[in-house]
């Protein structure tokens, strides 16, 4: 089958390799969709640890092609595919902290993932979905139940005002889950024009451009908000745009050995609450089931379906302006 | 009645001034006790200042010694601690049930004459009556421990946590006390000077230590509260919160105090970093837990000064030696 394998660091190419086989619990999927995330670009080049080699992509689903023996699952089956993989048994797990789990793996990360036309799959990693959603759809319920963590650890109350800083993929499906809690303002804040453009369609009240000369200072304040740029100057405004007694949620991944200064007495006299949302553990049963229901809007969200073999080339560049999320059809 | 007065900054004087008369809605009371906090210290050094003269204290306790009009809810004799907090209602926060963080925020003892004084006027709405087993002249600690019941509620409700504390003064010590009494797992305290490590030890805690890093605790903590203020021990309490706990800032730091976080740890161990300010719908249960004996007022109150004596109580407080230091106004 055709794979795109990871041998080193700044290696990647798509090479034939044997399909995987049923082993006890784990079944085999035809993948269908595989979203490129930006930790795929970190780990291409270095800046996040993984195995090599190994066949990326983290973000995937699709149909059952052999369960395994006893599976719940038959063939045909429309799936999503939680790629973390905890213990279960470990202190961390047993308290609830899986995400913590010191065993932690990630197929597309550690073994082998969904940029390729087969997949080995853990039963336990394994959601499945109704079969007439749209495949490509399945690549989105990952990065929604890590969203979904970030709204579970946000507590977001009807009536509150969100900001949402940034604007990719997940600032995007924030705007819409802040919309479905019943937010009753959303900003984001995001400096390419037709990601704020898109946000407004999406749900998001109005947008700001954080070039602004008035940002961060002089724009109103909000209940929460969510920091999904991943950039150190979005962290110093959240902290400023944030109103007494408000949460910040920091779902966004800044790069390692990066640092910021918070004052510890506006801490207490504005009473804030700085939060951090890691992966997704236990929420991604909930995200199958909203995409499911199709109340997400993804099609905009998709700037362009990919063949493997076009891949490589995708990752040596960052992602032109105004796209979002890149979909591979192995 | 005889009343400490700051007048200007650096300058407290005792001086003679009028009896309060209570309107409708007010009380009078007569001030059995009045604690000394480093509010009281800022004002009177002029760091933060409100309109001066002022009559300091807001931490206080007295008997009713007279009643407007429309009060019903107390009468004269009864014993009270009162709470400082003069929320306007009005203002966006109020009316978010977060008063604390009043856009109009006022307090006896801050913005209106407080307890260094024989008498305080209070509105009734601040008055919470006392069980008849509390030793008025302690009561002063009412107010301190409403504080940190406020900061206990800006943390998870998890029995059989793992707690570390920054400072062994009054507020760490009152700290450790919650910790126990909210079924901590273990309360470990960390404090540079060894006579303030000691008092903890005299209440109990056996987990003490001058560096957090003598803590067998190789997870980190699941909380950990500064109650001290500085940078660096923020610093350091931030290295010891564990994947997926709690950073409660209680401590006032100084208004240009910064502290270096980094962004990566705080999404990949998912960490709470939170602030507490002042009292928030947590006296009433303050005076509950104090008529339950969570505190230790023999130990907690290190100094007791006569109102004459107002000024030394304040050099006293300002040395940092004891822990908390008291005015007994009527003697």
């Amino acid at each position: 089958m055709k794979s795109l394998i990871l041998s080193q660091i700044d290696q990647i190419k798509v090479v034939d390799l044997a399909t995987p086989e049923i082993a006890a619990g784990k079944s085999v999927i035809k993948v269908l969709a595989c979203g490129l995330c930006g930790t795929d670009r970190h780990i291409y080049k270095g800046e996040y640890p993984s195995a090599k080699p190994v066949i990326l992509g983290h973000e995937f689903g699709g149909v059952i092609e052999t369960p395994a023996p006893g599976s719940k699952f038959s063939k045909g089956d429309l799936v999503s595919v939680d790629p973390n993989i905890v213990c279960g048994t470990c202190e961390d797990c047993k308290a609830g902290r899986t995400a913590f789990c010191p065993s932690l793996t990630a197929l597309g990360v550690n073994i082998n993932g969904g940029f390729a036309e087969y997949a080995q799959v853990p039963d336990s990693q394994i959601y499945k979905v109704s079969n007439d959603l749209n495949p490509l759809h399945l690549a989105f319920i990952e990065p929604t139940a890590c969203c979904i963590r970030g709204m579970d650890i946000a507590d977001l109350k009807g009536g509150e005002k969100v900001a949402v800083l940034g604007g990719g993929v997940m600032g995007q499906i924030v705007v819409q889950l802040a919309k479905l809690a019943g937010a009753s303002h959303i900003t984001m804040i995001t400096r390419q024009k037709a990601r704020r453009e898109l946000s407004e369609a999406l749900g998001a009240t109005d947008s700001v451009d954080p070039l602004e000369k008035n940002y961060p200072d002089k724009i109103s304040k909000y209940d929460v908000v969510f920091e999904c740029a991943g950039a150190i100057e979005s962290f110093n405004a959240a902290q400023v745009i944030a109103r007494r007694g408000g949460s910040i949620v920091v779902l966004g991944l800044t790069p390692e050995k990066s640092f910021v200064d918070f004052n510890p007495f506006q801490l207490v006299i504005k009473e804030l609450r700085i939060q951090g949302s890691f992966l997704n553990p236990l929420t991604q049963r909930r995200a199958a089931n909203l995409i499911d229901s199709k109340k997400l809007k993804l099609d905009p969200l998709i700037s362009r379906v990919l063949t493997l073999d076009e891949v490589p080339e995708i990752l040596n560049k960052p992602p032109a302006d105004g796209d979002i999320k890149y979909i591979v059809k192995p | 009645m005889k009343a400490a007065v700051i007048t200007a900054p650096g300058e407290i004087a005792i001086e003679e001034v009028a009896d309060p008369t209570p309107g409708d809605n007010d009380v009078v009371v007569q001030v059995a006790a009045v604690g000394i906090c480093g509010t009281d210290l800022h004002i009177f050094e002029g760091e933060f200042a409100p309109k001066l003269p002022i009559v300091p204290g807001h931490e206080m306790s007295g008997t009713v010694v007279a009643v407007g009009k429309s009060v019903t809810e107390v009468k004269i004799g009864d014993a009270v601690a009162i709470d400082p907090s003069l929320h306007c209602g009005e203002c966006f926060y109020c009316r978010r049930a977060r008063g604390n963080l009043c856009e109009n925020w006022n307090a006896l003892g801050v913005t209106y004459p407080g307890a260094a004084a024989q008498f305080l006027l209070s509105p009734k709405k601040n008055i919470h009556k006392l069980p008849k087993n509390v030793d008025l002249k302690s009561a002063a600690l009412i107010e301190p421990l409403s504080c940190a019941v406020r900061g206990f509620d800006q943390l998870p409700r998890n029995p059989g946590s793992h707690y570390l504390i920054y400072g062994s003064g009054t507020m760490g010590l009152m700290m450790a006390e919650l910790a126990k009494v909210n079924g901590a797992a273990s309360v470990s305290i960390v404090d540079l000077n060894q006579d303030k490590l000691k008092t903890a030890k005299v209440l109990g805690f056996t987990n003490l230590a001058k560096s957090a890093d003598e803590f067998d605790q190789p997870r980190g903590f699941d909380v950990v509260i500064d109650c001290t203020g500085v940078t660096e021990a923020i610093k350091d309490g931030l290295k010891h919160v564990m994947p997926g706990g709690t950073f409660l800032q209680f401590g006032v730091a100084n208004k240009d105090a910064k502290v270096e976080i980094e962004p990566f740890w705080v999404y990949n161990k998912e960490i709470t970093i939170v602030g507490s300010m002042a009292v928030l719908h947590s006296f009433d249960r303050a005076v509950e837990l104090f008529a339950s004996g969570v505190l230790n007022a023999d130990v907690m109150i290190s100094d007791r000064y006569s109102l004459e004596n107002y000024a030394d109580a304040l050099t006293a407080f300002k040395s940092g030696k004891g822990r908390k230091t008291i005015v007994l106004p009527n003697g």
